[in-house]
C-alpha cells in the first residue's frame, strides 16, 4: 500500500514538475532578428526622432510598419555612429542593397484586420500600450517563435503570476476584445476579421 | 442626402443591378474571384460544387437575351441564414447592413445554404489551391479560407475596410463609400452601390421598374433589379424554381 | 524487490494525475488547434503596401486601360482605368502563373537553353538564305513591324494567318480604287449584318456603340452570345451565308438608286447575274430562314444607315468560305464602303524596310526552310495542316510561345515568351475602329530566365542586337513620344479620328470572278447534323476563366457542345452528358447541352487546340472532317 502511494506521488511529482517547467519553455524556439538594432539610440537625445519618423502612415491609411531598407539607408549609407552592429548592418544589407528580413513580434494571422489608423489617429491608442516601452530599448527583445504554431511568443503570451498560471502580454484575439468591451467598441465580426 | 431617423454613423449598403445593361459578360464574377481569392475551378468542378460568390445567369426571356447577376441578397429581415446557424458564424451587422460570414466559426453543417432561399452561398469542399506561384497574386485585405467552410459575397468587406482605414487617416467620421468589386468591374456599369441611408438613392431603390427576388418572403433582400422589359420581370419570377447545377 | 504490475500501474497514474495538473496537456492542446488552423499548404496572402500604377491590357486590339493593384512586385488586381474591361482582362495577370506555361526553352521533349535555340536557328538560316519566314499570329502590332523590318534585312518572307478578325475589310480594300487599309468604323455605324462575326466578344467598340443606337442581326447556325444578344438571330444553315448575302442583294437590286450604284461599278454584271439567280424563296430553301424574313432584313439594312455587312467568321472555327466574304464585300461596296474608314499607316522610324506581309496560304508549298512562330498570347492559333504544306522537308521550327502545350510535337524549339506585363508587348490595331495605335503595356514584373519576344529572335536572326525595347523606342519616336523607359511606363499613342472615311470603291467584285463562284458557294453543307465549331479567344488566358462555364452555365466553355433538345433526343443524349466529338482529325471528350440552337446543328465550343488539328478546305474554311458527336 505504502509502496503504491510513494510509487504515484513520485510519477506525480515528476510529471508535475516536467509539466511546470517544460510548458512553455520548449515550445518555443529563439531565432535571431537579421541585425541588432537600439531604439534609444535613434531616439534619446543624440537622435531625437519620434515614433512616426520610421513607423508612419501611407497616403492610402495604411501602416507602413517596419520601415524598408531604404529609410535605413537614407542616413546610414555610411556609418553614423562607433557600433560593431553599425557597421556590420551596413556591409551586409546597406551596401549590397539586400532587404533584412525583420521578424515581428506581434505577427497577426492572415485573417485578422488591424488598421493602425483607427487605433492611432482615431482612437489615440499610445503604441506604448500594445509595444511596449521599446522607443526607449537599447537592444530588440529576443524573438521567440512557437515550434508549431508558428506565432511569436509576444502574440502567444507568457506565464505571469506567483504560480505562472496567469497569461501576461499577448495579441490575441482575446486581448483585442478585452480592450474593444473596455471601451465599448464592438459590433460585429467583420469589424475585424478580413 | 441621409435619411431622417437613421442612427448616426451607420449604413445600410445596397446593390441596384441594372437589368437593361447587363450582357452577361461574366467580368464581375472573374473580378469578385479575383477580388476575394476564390480560387480557380479544380477540374472535377461542376456549377452545384462550384465557387461563386456573385453567378450571373441567362433569363429565358424568348426574345433577347437578359441576365441577372445573383449574390447574397444581404437580407435584412428575417435573415434566414443567420437563424439558423448553429455556431454563430453569421451575423447581420446593424452598423452596415451587411450579412457577415465568419468562415473562423463555421463548422461546415451547411444549414445555411438549404435555409438560403436565394442559393447564393458555397462550400469549400476542398482546400483551396492556385496554380504554383499564383499565390503572389493574392489580395492582401482578404483572407484564404479552409475546406469545410461556407463563404458568400459581403459587399467586399475587404474594401470597406480599405476606405475606413483611409478614413481613420483623413479625420473623416461616418459610413464611408466604398465600391465593391462587381460594381467597379461591369463594363456596362450595370452593378451600382450605395447607401439606402442615402435619400438619392433610396429613391432609385423604389423607383420605376425596379424589383427585388422572391420578395414575397419577407426576407428584405438589399439587393434591388431594374428592368424596364416585361418579359425579363416575367421571367425572374420563377427564380425559386431555378436549379443551381 | 521484484516490481509488480501494480507499481507500474500506480507511478503511470500518479504520472498521469501530475500530467493532468501541469499545464502540459491544456497547453499542447490549445497549441495543436492554433497549428490545425495553419496548415503549411494554405496559401499565405502578400503582406507589404498596395501600390498602383496605370498599363494597358494588350490582350486584344482593344488595348483597354487599366489600373494594376500590386504588392511586393506581383500583381493582385487589375481594374478598368476610365473604361471597360472584359472578363479576361481582370484574370489577365494570372498569365504569369498559368499551369501551361512555359519556362525553359525545349527542344522536342528536353530542356534546352535559349543560347543554344538562336544557334541552331541561325545555322540553319545561314544555309537556306532566303527561305526563312515568321509567321506572326497577332498581325498589326508595332512587333509585327519589327518582324517585318528583320525580315528584310535577311530576304526572308513575313506571313500572317489566313484572316479571321478584319476578313471582310481586306476583301472590300480589295475593290478600292485607290489602295487603303481599311476597318470596320462601329462608331459611325447605325445597322450591322454580321455573318458567323462574335462582334459582341472582344470587340471594344460595340459595348458603347449600343448606347448610341446601333443595331445588330447576326446570321449564324447556333445561338451565340453575341446571337442572342443581336437585334434579331437568323438562324442561316452552315455553309450557306452566301446564298442570304445573294438574296438581299436581289432585294436591293429592285430599288432604282441600289441599281444605279451598282450600275458605277466594275464587275457589275457578274454580280447581278448571280444575284437575279438568288430571289429569297431560293435563298430561304438553302439556308433555312423564311423569305419574309430575308427581304426584312435586306429593307432594314438599306433604312438604317450608315449600315455594314461583316462576314468575318470566328476566331477558333475560322474564316467563312470566300464567296461568302466576297458575297459581303459585294454589299459593302453597293453600300459605298459606307461602314469602313481607312487606317492610317503606322509612322515608321526613317531608313526602315519593310518586308511586305504575306497571307501564309500564298507562301509556295514546301518553300519554308526555318520558320519562327510567334505566338505572343492565348488563344490565337491556325491550322496546322495549313503550316505544315509550306514547310520544305527537314525544316526548322521554332515556337516563340508562352504555353507548353499548343505546339509541343509541332515545333522543333520552343522557347518561352514573356507574358503581358513581363515585357513591353503590345496590342494589334483595332478591328472596330478606322484609327491606328500603339498600344505598349510597361514591364513591372521579371520574366522567366531565358524568356526572349519573337521580335528579339528575329532580331537577331537579321544580326540585329537590339532589344525589344529599343527598337519599339524608335517607332514611338517616330510617332512623337520620348523612346525611352519603354519598359516603366509603356506607351499609348493614337492616330486622330475623323479623317477617316474610306476611299471610293470602284469594283463589286474581284477581277476573275464570273459570277459561277458565287451560286457555286450557294449549296449549304451536306452533313445534318453539321459540326460547328466556334470559340472566345480569351478562354485560355486563366485557369480562374473557367468559373464562367465550369462553375455555372454562363458561357460555353472548351470542350462543351450545345444542341437543340430534339437533336439531342434524337441522339439519346441528355443535357449534361458526357460525348465525344469524333473526326478524322481526332477525338475530343466533350460535354453537351441543350440550347435554342438550329435542330440540325451542333455547335462545338473549342480552343486553340481544335484549331490547330482542323484541315482547310480549297475554299478556304476550316474542318474538323466528318465530325460528329456521339454518346460517350
Amino acid at each position: 500500500m505504502i509502496r503504491t502511494g510513494i510509487l504515484f506521488l513520485a510519477g506525480f511529482s515528476v510529471a508535475l514538475s516536467a509539466g511546470w517547467w517544460s510548458m512553455p519553455r520548449l515550445l518555443y524556439r529563439e531565432e535571431p532578428q537579421p541585425a541588432q538594432f537600439s531604439h534609444i539610440a535613434h531616439t534619446g537625445e543624440k537622435g531625437g526622432m519620434s515614433c512616426e519618423d520610421c513607423h508612419s502612415f501611407r497616403e492610402d491609411g495604411t501602416f507602413a510598419g517596419v520601415p524598408k531598407l531604404e529609410a535605413c539607408a537614407a542616413c546610414h549609407s555610411a556609418p553614423m555612429g562607433e557600433t560593431q552592429a553599425e557597421k556590420d548592418f551596413i556591409a551586409r544589407f546597406v551596401e549590397p542593397g539586400i532587404e533584412p528580413q525583420w521578424k515581428t513580434y506581434l505577427r497577426q494571422p492572415d485573417n485578422a484586420w488591424f488598421p493602425h489608423s483607427a487605433h492611432v489617429l482615431r482612437g489615440k491608442v499610445a503604441c506604448e500600450k500594445c509595444h511596449g516601452d521599446i522607443g526607449k530599448s537599447d537592444k530588440l527583445p529576443v524573438y521567440r517563435v512557437h515550434r508549431f504554431t508558428g506565432y511569436p511568443e509576444d502574440v502567444m503570451g507568457k506565464r505571469a503570476g506567483p504560480l505562472g498560471l496567469k497569461r501576461a502580454g499577448g495579441m490575441r484575439m482575446d486581448d483585442c476584445v478585452a480592450c474593444h468591451r473596455q471601451n465599448r467598441i464592438e459590433h460585429s465580426c467583420l469589424d475585424c476579421h478580413k | 442626402m441621409r435619411k431622417q431617423g437613421a442612427e448616426a454613423g451607420t449604413a445600410r449598403y445596397a446593390m441596384l443591378i441594372d437589368l437593361d445593361r447587363c450582357n452577361g459578360c461574366g467580368a464581375c464574377m472573374v473580378a469578385c474571384a479575383v477580388e476575394n481569392n476564390v480560387p480557380p475551378p479544380q477540374p472535377s468542378a461542376t456549377p452545384r460544387t462550384g465557387l461563386n460568390w456573385l453567378r450571373v445567369f441567362r433569363l429565358n426571356t424568348g426574345g433577347r437575351d437578359a441576365f441577372i447577376p445573383v449574390m447574397c441578397m444581404q437580407c435584412g429581415e428575417e435573415t434566414p441564414c443567420q437563424s439558423v446557424c448553429p455556431q454563430k458564424a453569421v451575423e447581420l451587422d446593424p452598423a452596415t447592413g451587411i450579412v457577415g460570414q465568419i468562415p473562423e466559426r463555421c463548422l461546415g453543417c451547411r444549414y445555411c445554404m438549404a435555409a438560403c432561399p436565394y442559393q447564393a452561398r458555397v462550400f469549400n469542399w476542398r482546400d483551396p489551391q492556385w496554380p504554383a506561384g499564383m499565390e503572389q497574386a493574392l489580395n492582401p485585405r482578404v483572407s484564404v479560407r479552409q475546406r469545410g467552410t461556407v463563404e458568400k459575397c459581403n459587399f467586399c468587406h475587404g474594401r470597406w475596410q480599405a476606405a475606413l482605414e483611409k478614413a481613420a487617416h483623413e479625420g473623416e467620421s461616418g459610413p464611408v463609400r466604398y465600391t465593391p468589386a462587381c460594381a467597379e468591374a461591369c463594363p456596362a456599369q450595370a452593378i451600382r452601390f450605395g447607401d439606402l441611408n442615402d435619400e438619392e438613392f433610396a429613391a432609385e431603390c423604389r423607383g420605376e421598374g425596379v424589383f427585388r427576388l422572391l420578395d414575397s418572403l419577407g426576407t428584405g433582400p438589399k439587393v434591388f433589379y431594374r428592368t424596364s422589359r416585361a418579359e425579363v420581370r416575367e421571367a425572374t419570377r420563377g427564380f425559386g424554381e431555378v436549379k443551381r447545377g | 524487490m521484484r516490481i509488480q504490475r501494480r507499481d507500474v500501474l500506480s507511478l503511470a497514474g500518479g504520472a498521469a494525475a501530475g500530467l493532468a495538473v501541469s499545464p502540459l496537456p491544456w497547453r499542447l492542446l490549445g497549441d495543436t488547434a492554433i497549428w490545425s488552423q495553419n496548415w503549411h499548404w494554405m496559401p499565405r496572402v502578400p503582406r507589404g503596401a498596395i501600390e498602383e500604377r496605370e498599363a494597358r491590357c494588350t490582350l486584344c486590339p482593344a488595348a483597354c486601360p487599366v489600373k494594376l493593384r500590386m504588392t511586393n512586385g506581383a500583381v493582385h488586381g487589375v481594374w478598368p482605368n476610365g473604361a471597360a474591361l472584359c472578363p479576361a482582362g481582370f484574370a489577365a495577370h494570372h498569365m504569369a502563373w498559368h499551369p501551361l506555361r512555359l519556362r525553359e526553352c525545349r527542344r522536342g521533349q528536353t530542356a534546352a537553353s535559349v543560347g543554344e535555340a538562336l544557334e541552331s536557328l541561325r545555322a540553319a538560316v545561314e544555309s537556306r538564305r532566303g527561305a526563312v519566314a515568321v509567321l506572326d499570329l497577332a498581325p498589326g502590332r508595332a512587333a509585327s513591324l519589327l518582324h517585318r523590318r528583320h525580315m528584310a534585312a535577311i530576304g526572308g518572307a513575313y506571313l500572317t494567318p489566313p484572316a479571321v478578325e478584319g476578313g471582310t475589310a481586306q476583301a472590300v480594300a480589295a475593290l478600292l480604287e485607290k489602295r487603303a487599309e481599311l476597318a470596320a468604323d462601329l462608331a459611325r455605324v447605325k445597322a450591322v449584318l454580321s455573318l458567323g462575326t462574335p462582334l459582341l466578344e472582344g470587340w471594344a467598340a460595340p459595348s458603347f456603340a449600343v448606347e448610341r443606337g446601333f443595331r445588330l442581326i447576326q446570321a449564324e447556325p447556333h445561338r451565340s452570345r453575341t446571337a442572342g444578344l443581336a437585334d434579331e438571330w437568323l438562324p442561316v444553315k452552315p455553309g450557306a451565308e452566301t446564298a442570304l448575302l445573294l438574296a438581299i442583294g436581289h432585294c436591293w437590286l429592285k430599288r432604282p438608286e441600289m441599281e444605279q450604284r451598282l450600275g458605277r461599278l466594275q464587275g457589275a454584271e457578274t454580280w447581278r447575274k448571280a444575284a437575279e439567280a438568288m430571289p429569297p424563296a431560293r435563298a430561304a430553301e438553302a439556308a433555312g430562314i423564311e423569305a419574309a424574313r430575308i427581304e426584312a432584313a435586306a429593307a432594314w439594312l438599306l433604312d438604317n444607315r450608315p449600315a455594314l455587312v461583316l462576314a468575318d467568321g470566328d476566331p477558333v472555327g475560322g474564316p467563312l468560305r470566300r464567296e461568302a466574304r466576297a458575297a459581303a464585300a459585294a454589299l459593302n461596296a453597293m453600300l459605298g464602303a459606307e461602314g469602313f474608314g481607312a487606317r492610317p499607316a503606322l509612322p515608321l522610324p526613317k531608313g526602315w524596310t519593310l518586308a511586305e506581309a504575306q497571307s501564309i496560304e500564298e507562301a509556295g508549298d514546301g518553300s519554308i526552310g526555318v520558320l519562327i512562330l510567334d505566338e505572343p498570347w492565348p488563344g490565337v492559333s491556325v491550322p496546322w495542316q495549313l503550316v505544315e504544306k509550306k514547310l520544305a522537308r527537314d525544316a526548322v521550327v521554332a515556337a516563340v510561345t508562352w504555353n507548353r502545350a499548343q505546339f509541343a510535337g509541332k515545333a522543333g524549339w520552343l522557347i518561352p515568351a514573356p507574358v503581358w506585363l513581363e515585357a513591353p508587348l503590345d496590342a494589334p490595331q483595332p478591328v472596330d475602329a478606322p484609327r491606328a495605335q500603339i498600344a505598349i503595356a510597361p514591364a513591372v514584373m521579371p520574366a522567366p530566365k531565358g524568356a526572349m519576344a519573337a521580335a528579339e529572335v528575329t532580331a537577331r536572326l537579321a544580326g540585329f542586337e537590339t532589344s525589344l525595347a529599343d527598337e519599339l523606342g524608335q517607332l514611338v519616336k517616330a510617332a512623337g513620344g520620348a523612346g525611352e523607359k519603354l519598359a516603366e511606363a509603356g506607351f499609348h499613342w493614337q492616330s486622330e479620328e475623323g479623317k477617316t472615311a474610306a476611299p471610293a470603291v470602284a469594283r463589286v467584285a474581284p477581277e476573275t470572278w464570273t459570277g459561277e463562284e458565287w451560286l457555286r458557294a450557294a449549296a449549304p453543307a451536306a452533313v445534318s447534323p453539321a459540326v460547328v465549331v466556334h470559340g472566345w479567344r480569351q478562354a485560355a488566358v486563366s485557369p480562374m476563366l473557367g468559373k464562367l462555364w465550369q462553375e455555372s452555365e454562363l458561357r460555353e466553355g472548351p470542350q462543351q457542345a450545345a444542341a437543340h433538345p430534339d437533336l439531342l433526343r434524337r441522339h439519346g443524349m441528355e443535357g449534361g452528358a458526357l460525348a465525344r466529338l469524333m473526326s478524322p482529325r481526332g477525338a475530343w471528350p466533350v460535354q453537351v447541352r441543350a440550347a435554342d440552337t438550329r435542330p440540325d446543328v451542333i455547335a462545338v465550343c473549342g480552343g486553340p487546340a481544335l484549331t490547330l488539328s482542323c484541315d482547310v478546305r480549297p475554299d478556304g474554311t476550316w474542318t474538323l472532317g466528318e465530325a460528329k458527336v456521339v454518346k460517350s
